[in-house]
């Protein structure tokens, strides 16, 4: 916005572009006065620092992003750093604490549910229908986003496993899921 | 005092007239110094007066909280006694079969059926400095416990085991079987073999330790919060201002924490238009600091949510502040990447990048910075500005999720001197800082900068030696 030359304005005009001057000037004061006041008594955060791991994070995520970099070993086939090798359910055996019999560890919790009576097929009112998981989500009281932090669970879950998930192990050794 | 042009005349003309005052802003300009300065005693009057203009309910909460002289030193957290030195010996105690020379403690946990969740915050328990300590100082001893009560249901016991077998030294993937069938009793409504969240499982085993154990320690009330080991490590206390928007009145609560979970800052995600809807797209730019600014900004509370002013005597809109009045010795912070839309009555996650630093300094966070912001960053006496080492932390453990909201993958990340470590159910590898910096957190665990040092410096691959000689050194360690 150009400044209207002075000579050519009417005194009207001259006065409010004066006015508009000074309010103007006022608000960069405000501004900066603030601002000194936090520099000047080392009430700033510390922005090297802050930067140095924003930069250091971009970085990252474009070298992982990168197919050319091997990254990061995915897959459960790999070879651990002590040099072991596991399959995808874990084969340890060892006793039930509930009932005595030997469980293979990765199925130990889906027996320990129908040993222990417990989880959705000894509960009458777990349906797999879509609403009942909605019902879930949305039980309990609505929690405002600054709200002191409260035990309320049911609202911020992110789930592992599915509902009829069964470990399975493909004869390409690739496990599927958890 | 009139305007600029005469305060530099007026300097010139008179001797000794070099300070002038800002009415507007109330702030002191020196012309000497050709420069705004600032005075503990002149802010102390600004501040006495604003408060003057308030309801004289306020007084006494916001004199408290302003014009008491923050000498008033943070008391030292009184640290978990960490009895290193004998924990140090419990190490050397240990099974010698150590094959290599990784750090102790260092071992992977069989999934025993969709308990990824589980095994994912054990391993950032398993080495929580201060949590670590205590159970390998195996201060929670079961034989009392036992004797305590008949009750054989003990998460600290059963914590005790986990410790004990994965510092002992062998390498073959644990399975945490008693764990998981204690967790069940003790949390009825989440045992089943399904979907589980990591921060729920969280929580309630910290629960669970409390418990059984918070019972016995707090017949000492003089104690000052509960003493169990769960809330000795992760308990810190929110700060709560509440300010009634029509008089300005505010009612200031706390409340004991063991974590803080925080919500993404959706403003920071850009609208694409796509086929007609509005779409959030990921920019990349969310970061952690900036959720914890979210969680100290002043809100405004709905219409609906109107709360009672004792000023006022009624109900009235009111503007809501948190802030941090202690922080713990481990900071848990937890991401909150569920997303509820009431439109379309279906939950998605947010799966998008946030940036978490490896050092994090929580003073901007804490109740007398918010406090103090609210009034103009006025100070009182320049020695409470000293930077106070403990709300610097590190980071030791993020815990990612990658998949959807209901079938997804849960693993560790955790830093051992200065070296990261992926921690996928029973498999361990190294990993480059780089893949976690870039990895989608869920829990990110801090511990004050003290302890991490301390930490580290003490637990650095050692010769383990023979129990009844420690100090023959045994060879095959690097």
């Amino acid at each position: 916005m150009s400044v209207p030359n002075e000579d050519n304005m009417s005194p009207h005009m001259q006065l409010s572009s004066h006015f508009f001057g000074d309010l103007l000037d006022s608000i960069i004061v405000d501004v900066a006065s603030e601002c000194h006041r936090v520099a000047r008594l080392g009430l700033d955060r510390n922005l090297e620092e802050e930067e140095e791991e924003l930069r250091l994070s971009a970085q990252a995520r474009v070298t992982v992003a990168d197919p050319s970099n091997s990254g990061d070993t995915t897959g459960k086939y790999v070879v651990d750093i002590f040099g072991q090798t596991h399959p995808c359910v874990a084969n340890e055996v060892f006793d039930c604490m509930n009932c005595g019999r030997p469980i293979v560890a990765g199925r130990f919790a889906p027996h320990l549910e129908k040993c222990m009576g417990k989880g959705r097929k000894a509960r009458a009112k777990a349906t797999r229908s879509s609403t009942a998981t909605q019902n879930r989500y949305s039980r309990g009281s609505p929690v405002s986003a600054n709200s002191p932090h409260s035990n309320s669970t049911s609202t911020n879950r992110l789930l592992n496993g599915t509902y009829s998930h069964t470990v399975e192990e493909y004869s390409n050794g690739t496990c599927e899921g958890p | 005092m009139s305007c600029s042009d005469h305060t530099l005349l007026h300097t010139q003309s008179e001797n000794g007239h070099d300070i002038a005052v800002d009415i507007e802003r109330s702030e002191l300009y020196c012309c000497l110094c050709s420069d705004q300065v600032y005075d503990p005693d002149f802010d102390k009057v600004v501040v006495s007066k604003n408060i003057m203009d308030m309801p004289s309910k306020t007084h006494d909460s916001v004199v408290d909280d302003l014009m008491r002289r923050s000498s008033k030193r943070r008391r030292l957290n009184p640290v978990v006694d960490l009895d290193l030195k004998r924990s140090k010996l419990l190490v050397s105690m240990m099974d010698r079969r150590a094959k290599s020379c990784y750090p102790l403690g260092l071992r992977g946990l069989n999934n025993l059926g969709s308990t990824c969740f589980m095994n994912s915050v054990l391993q950032a328990l398993l080495h929580a400095p201060p949590f670590r300590n205590y159970f390998l100082s195996e201060r929670h001893d079961p034989e009392t416990c036992k004797k305590r009560s008949s009750d054989q249901l003990c998460l600290a016991c059963d914590f005790g085991v986990i410790f004990s077998a994965v510092y002992s030294g062998d390498r073959t993937p644990y399975s945490p079987a008693q764990f998981l069938y204690s967790w069940w009793q003790h949390s009825a409504n989440l045992a089943s073999y399904e979907q589980q969240d990591a921060h729920e499982f969280f929580i309630s085993v910290l629960d669970g330790i409390h418990e059984r154990e918070g019972k016995e320690r707090n017949s000492n009330k003089d104690n000052g919060g509960c003493q169990c080991i769960a809330h000795r490590v992760f308990s810190g206390m929110l700060r709560s201002d509440v300010t009634c928007t029509t008089c300005g009145f505010t009612s200031t609560t706390y409340d004991p924490c063991v974590d803080i979970s925080l919500n993404m800052d959706t403003t920071n995600f850009s609208s694409v238009n796509v086929a007609n809807k509005s779409v959030r797209e990921d920019t990349g730019r969310s970061t952690l600091l900036a959720c914890l600014d979210l969680f100290t900004r002043p809100e405004r509370l709905g219409s609906d949510q109107k709360l009672y002013c004792q000023n006022c005597q009624e109900k009235r809109d009111s503007m809501k502040q948190m802030s941090i009045k202690r922080l713990p010795l481990v900071l848990s912070l937890h991401i909150k990447r569920f997303e509820h839309s009431s439109l379309r009555r279906s939950s998605r996650k947010i799966d998008w990048y946030l940036q978490f630093p490896f050092s994090l300094d929580m003073t901007p966070y804490l109740s007398p910075s918010i406090v103090r912001n609210r009034f103009g960053n006025r100070v009182f006496g320049f020695e409470s500005d000293k930077p106070d080492i403990s709300s610097e932390f590190e980071i030791f453990a993020v815990v990612t999720h990658s998949g959807m909201l209901d079938s997804g993958h849960y693993v560790t990340y955790l830093r051992l001197q200065n070296q990261w470590y992926k921690c996928d159910d029973a498999w361990i590898t190294e990993v480059d800082e780089r893949i976690v910096r870039a990895a989608q957190c869920y829990m990110i665990f801090y511990v004050q900068k003290m302890l991490y040092c301390k930490a580290n410096e003490d637990w650095s691959c050692m010769p383990i030696s023979t129990r009844r000689d420690p100090f023959v050194p045994i060879a095959g360690c690097c």
